[in-house]
């Protein structure tokens, strides 16, 4: 499996390269009043309008999810939904040739959301790994 | 096999016209059918019985086969149609439509009920005994052929004309699949110059349709199938026709064909007379209308010219084209007006810098532009589309309702974009059952309270300012509003006193509240769970309105108010706390500068609630930070420190002088807000907003799924800068701030519109002739602006023409009659303005169009004065000249514009009552001209005061003027016994068949457009005459 690792509030995470469209850096993106708390902002890439998601913010980083970001990762649409959907992160990392076999569930004691949205953790060498699954993930909650 | 399934979409989209078609036949016409009707009938079945044969559809096959079976008799007479044979008709054709839509499951379903029921009409009907279609005596040769009766008929008839029968084998890969146009289009070729018979598929290679699905071009899996055609082309031209090879075709010799007419005729002498007169008719509408040689006649050049005539051969001037490309090219198009908008910022300032680069842009905006509306155009669709299915509804529910009921349609042929037609079927279709179910009385009641047994709906499209309108009217027993209360009361939709202080307009529009059906019980025709509220939803989501017009006791007509096109429209883009929004300008009416301090405009409260006092009326105020959650921000007029705006937040706790200090506070402070007065519907607020950016074409995008419970917002769209902006829902900041509208009816807010200082915004035309001054003329006046080369420009005597296509104009140099620069030489590209409302146009030819500005017109008549000039404006800092076309064409055409025409023997007055000094000096030029003494007033109280001391014969008036406007003029005058006879016309601005119905309502004689001096001479000559025979 091939993942597209990245940075986001000190924590390293990894999404299968196959969800990703495209990364974006300096994305000028328009925030959205009276929007739910998990959504950034709008921005236009190429003509086509991408929903911006704090990741962070989903994930409950409580202290991250106000920090100014600019570069994103914009995901391929999903089959059935017109919308274009991005999140925004720190920065991008290597892609990486994940062996299933070093990931694993994530342990009982994650942090509520983490345990909702992270579905695997690989055990890296010398760092671990939240892998993050498209499904579900970036659509309002509240 | 995507391939293969384009296929099938267009056999399923060509097959959809025919059974519509079908459909629309026998509900319009019924029972009573012409020749021609059922001829269209039982060929539309035909076709789609043939291209289905060809897919394997064997279930289609065979019910089409019954059908036109059925049909085949009815077109020779031998079938007479009953009513009730006609539900039988639809519900098989509906039968038909549901399989040909489901294509892919079409092969599960059972047609032989269907079958049966169809052929119990044959066998119930008295003249059974003989059957056009018989299979012919000497039918061995033709079920050798494997050709069915009907089949066989056709194939006689053609042969008596001279045609040639012809068989097509073909191999679906080898052959097929591989013309590059498809099979349908194939077939179509086909049916331009000949006429398919039967298509045979040899489908037992293969198992069926689920197998032609699979088939691929690469695979070995193939199959042959037949086609007969009859043709009066030889067979070396019909190869070329229909552009395959001539080997695949072989041409029939149908030996019995002489045994077999002289049978038939042999036969027809046995039979009574009555019998042989139907041969007869059925042999005419062959002639006239079958026979495939009348259609060959369009293409006439086919037998004359031998070799490769299948460039000849004229299909229609259409192509048909995936709606996907379509809207990829919409999509480009949008993205290519902005990025024009873009280009065009960036390039502004470099436009002197860059020598040739002006006209470069000029030409680019002027193309993109032009591309972008007609690639909308081409998403156009007539509304007939949806209109067709109504005939047939209406059918049904006056069966299901026992009401005789008339459906009237007109302007099918007025088009509106293809997702907005689409998205009118529902709503429309619950509109009309409404007006079925309950709006129109059962006849026995209509005939009770005077009115004709038959109750009329109709439904029209027509085009109304910028929008399409579509009135669903009745005129049945019309809404009760008390019911309407009762009911709300009873639904707790709304409480007593709310419905105390609610005015007829605001009682009607509670049936757009959920949950609200004022039928007394539910049928099966309209009572469905869905609502107006629904109809409403649908409607806006489409970005219309509704309206609701109704007299009780005469019928009731819903409107509804739909935008030409969806994806583009014109914004008004505004800043508040650093956020960019786009307001649709459509729901803005004015926009309001208030400054601190400024004792005539200011905002005051209600307790914590804003509003403003726009000439005389309270406006509540909403400012959008609120609406948005946005924190209001300031700045300190003294420290110049931004901080948060708390000031609602402690006006609550105000005690009035208290509030003083507040307005103290805020006049020192140099803070301008700008407050967009917003209409929706019946509604008006202001949105307060910190800045106006100006306006915009904007690219509406869809608001992604995520943002649509904020509420507020319509959609996304993209700025000149490339950043996205959200574009803000009226109705939904009404929603969101909790506005609640006690709904003015539209009188009182038109009324209101004509407050103090209405100055009419103008739209002008600036543009340079060849000398140093700016010109400009009203847009009102101009019909179009073309560009003209100097080669296309020639002399006649001293008279300069411009070709155009086969036509000419003549054209004039205005610099030539004013007193102004001008240089005689003409450059090579130069620019017509041609003019409307002028009865002989004479095109005005200028060096450059400059811009298109709107302005409210602060006109100087004094300054400048010269024949064939209104006067002056300032525009951006630039003396702007404006011309008037009327003096300057007198001028250059003194034959045709001089007024003779227009003079009066005996000195006519004449009042002239108008604000807008442009105008009004406009029309004073006008009936100066003319001969008529005029006076002139600026507004209603004026005119009155005028009215007493002078004698006037006719008022010619404005209606939107401060102080009094037109309607209270003419109320007054009407009033006053000593002036009640004067004729008063209405000169305006404000055009459209409603405005003018109300003017009329209220009093005026005439209601004219402005600027139309003919017109206007006309109807003023017409009103002196008509009071002069009156008073004589």
């Amino acid at each position: 499996m091939k993942v597209l690792s990245f940075r986001l509030a000190g924590r390293l995470f990894g999404i299968d390269t196959r969800y990703v469209k495209e990364i974006n850096r300096n994305v000028e993106y328009t925030p959205v009043p009276r929007a739910s708390e998990e959504i950034i902002g709008l921005f236009n890439m190429r003509g086509q309008v991408v929903t911006l998601f704090d990741l962070a913010s989903i994930l409950d980083y409580k202290k991250d999810s106000q920090a100014r970001r600019d570069a994103c990762i914009i995901l391929k649409a999903q089959a059935n939904s017109p919308d274009q959907v991005g999140f925004l992160i720190d920065k991008t990392e290597d892609v990486i040739d994940l062996d299933e076999s070093l990931c694993e569930p994530p342990p009982a004691n994650s942090p509520q959301m983490e345990y909702k949205y992270v579905k695997r953790v690989a055990k890296l060498q010398g760092e671990l790994l939240l892998l993050i699954e498209n499904e579900g993930i970036f659509s309002i909650h509240s | 096999m995507i391939q293969n399934q384009e296929f099938i979409q267009e056999f399923i989209e060509e097959a959809q016209h025919h059974v519509e078609q079908v459909e629309s036949l026998l509900v319009k016409k019924g029972t009573s059918l012409g020749d021609d009707e059922v001829n269209k009938i039982f060929r539309a079945v035909h076709s789609v019985k043939g291209t289905a044969g060809f897919f394997g559809l064997t279930q289609i096959v065979s019910l089409a086969h019954t059908m036109e079976n059925l049909y085949g008799e009815v077109r020779c007479g031998s079938l007479k149609l009953l009513d009730e044979h006609l539900d039988v008709l639809l519900a098989a054709n509906d039968l038909l439509k549901d399989m040909i839509e489901n294509v892919i499951s079409s092969e599960d379903v059972d047609v032989t009920p269907m079958q049966q029921a169809l052929s119990k009409i044959l066998e119930c009907d008295d003249m059974k005994g003989f059957r056009c279609y018989e299979p012919a005596q000497n039918s061995f040769f033709y079920e050798d052929l494997k050709i069915d009766s009907v089949g066989v008929q056709l194939i006689e008839d053609a042969l008596r004309h001279g045609h040639h029968l012809f068989r097509i084998k073909l191999k679906m890969n080898d052959n097929l699949l591989e013309y590059n146009e498809g099979p349908i289009r194939f077939f179509n070729k086909i049916q331009a110059v000949g006429m398919l018979i039967d298509t045979q598929l040899d489908i037992s290679e293969i198992g069926g349709f689920e197998d032609f699905l699979n088939i691929q071009s690469e695979s070995q899996q193939d199959f042959a199938m037949v086609l007969w055609v009859t043709t009066v082309l030889e067979l070396r031209l019909f190869a070329d026709a229909i552009g395959i090879h001539e080997d695949l075709i072989e041409e029939i010799q149908v030996e019995e064909e002489k045994k077999l007419s002289d049978d038939s005729s042999n036969r027809l002498l046995d039979k009574p007379i009555k019998e042989v007169q139907l041969a007869q008719v059925s042999e005419s509408t062959d002639s006239q209308q079958f026979d495939p040689l009348s259609i060959s006649k369009d293409t006439t050049t086919v037998e004359e010219l031998p070799g490769k005539s299948q460039e000849r051969i004229q299909m229609d001037e259409s192509i048909r084209v995936h709606v996907s490309v379509l809207n990829e090219l919409l999509n480009m198009a949008s993205e290519l007006v902005l990025g024009r908008n873009q280009l065009l910022r960036i390039l502004e300032t470099h436009k002197k810098g860059i020598p040739g680069l002006a006209p470069i842009l000029q030409n680019i905006d002027f193309l993109t532009s032009n591309i972008q509306e007609k690639i909308m155009l081409t998403r156009m669709q007539p509304v007939g589309n949806v209109f067709n299915k109504f005939p047939r509804i209406i059918r049904d529910i006056s069966k299901s309702l026992s009401k005789e009921i008339d459906l009237i349609i007109e302007g099918a042929d007025v088009e509106l974009d293809k997702s907005i037609i689409e998205g009118l079927g529902d709503p429309l279709t619950h509109l009309i059952r409404n007006a079925a179910d309950h709006g129109l009385e059962m006849p026995d009641i209509r005939v009770t309270v005077g009115k004709s047994r038959t109750g009329t709906i109709r439904l029209r499209a027509y085009h109304e300012g910028g929008s399409v309108n579509i009135d669903i009217s009745d005129d049945g027993k019309g809404m009760d509003t008390e019911r309407i209360r009762s009911t709300a009361l009873e639904k707790n939709l709304a409480s007593r006193s709310e419905l105390d202080s609610m005015d007829h307009q605001a009682v009607l529009n509670l049936i757009f509240k959920p949950g609200f059906s004022t039928a007394e019980k539910l049928t099966a025709v309209s009572g469905r769970g869905v609502g107006m509220d629904v109809v409403k939803t649908n409607i806006e989501r489409l970005g219309g309105t509704v309206a609701i017009f109704t007299d009780q006791g005469k019928g009731t007509t819903i409107r509804l108010i739909l935008p030409l096109t969806l994806a583009i429209i014109q914004s008004l883009v505004v800043e508040t706390e650093g956020h960019r929004f786009a307001v649709p300008q459509v729901d803005v009416q004015e926009i309001v500068k208030i400054k601190a301090g400024d004792e005539q405009r200011k905002i005051e409260f209600i307790h914590d609630s804003e509003v403003l006092r726009l000439r005389g009326k309270l406006l509540p105020i909403v400012h959008l930070a609120d609406v948005l959650g946005i924190p209001r921000t300031f700045v300190h007029p003294l420290t110049g420190v931004k901080g948060v705006d708390r000031r609602n937040a402690f006006t609550s706790l105000l005690q009035p002088e208290e509030e003083a200090s507040d307005s103290n506070r805020r006049d020192r402070n140099s803070e301008v807000i700008r407050v967009l007065i917003i209409r929706q519907g019946n509604r008006r607020f202001g949105l307060a907003v910190n800045r106006v950016l100006g306006s915009e074409e904007t690219l509406v995008k869809a608001l992604p799924t995520f943002l649509k419970d904020c509420g507020c917002y319509s959609g996304v769209t993209i700025m000149g800068d490339g950043k996205t902006a959200l574009i803000l829902d009226s109705e939904g900041i009404i929603r969101v701030s909790d506005l609640r509208f006690i709904s003015e009816s539209e009188r009182s807010l038109e009324a209101e519109h004509h407050g103090e200082a209405t100055e009419e915004v103008q739209n002008l035309l600036l543009f340079k002739c060849s000398g140093s001054e700016l010109f400009a003329v009203d847009l009102s006046m101009v019909r179009r602006v073309d560009e003209v080369r100097s080669l296309d420009l020639e002399y006649v005597g001293d008279k300069l023409f411009a070709r155009y296509g086969e036509g000419s104009l003549r054209v004039i140099r205005p610099e030539n009659y004013l007193d102004v620069n001008k240089s005689a030489e003409l450059p090579e590209k130069m620019y017509v303005i041609v003019p409307k409302l002028v009865s002989y146009p004479i095109g005005i030819l200028v060096d450059r169009i400059i811009d298109n500005v709107s302005m409210r017109l602060k006109l100087n008549t004094s300054d400048i004065k010269m024949s064939g000039l209104v006067g002056s404006v300032i525009h951006d800092k630039h003396l702007v000249l404006v011309m008037n076309l009327y003096e300057l064409f007198e001028l250059a055409d003194p034959e045709h514009y001089s007024q003779q025409s227009f003079h009066i023997s005996d000195k006519r007055t004449l009042l002239l009552v108008e604000d807008t000094p442009f105008f009004q000096r406009m029309a004073y030029s006008y009936l100066t001209g003319a001969g008529y003494d005029v006076l002139t007033a600026t507004n209603g109280r004026e005119a009155l005061d005028i009215l007493v001391s002078a004698k006037v014969d006719a008022i010619v008036s404005d209606i939107q003027m401060p102080v009094m406007d037109g309607f209270e003029l003419v109320k007054r005058i009407r009033e006053n016994p000593k002036i009640s006879q004067l004729p008063i016309i209405a000169v305006t601005s404000m055009t459209g068949e409603y405005n003018k119905k109300i003017g009329l309502d209220q009093g005026f004689d005439y209601y004219e457009y402005k600027l139309d001096r003919e017109r206007l001479l006309q109807v003023v000559e017409q009103a002196i005459d008509k009071r002069r025979r009156t008073l004589s």
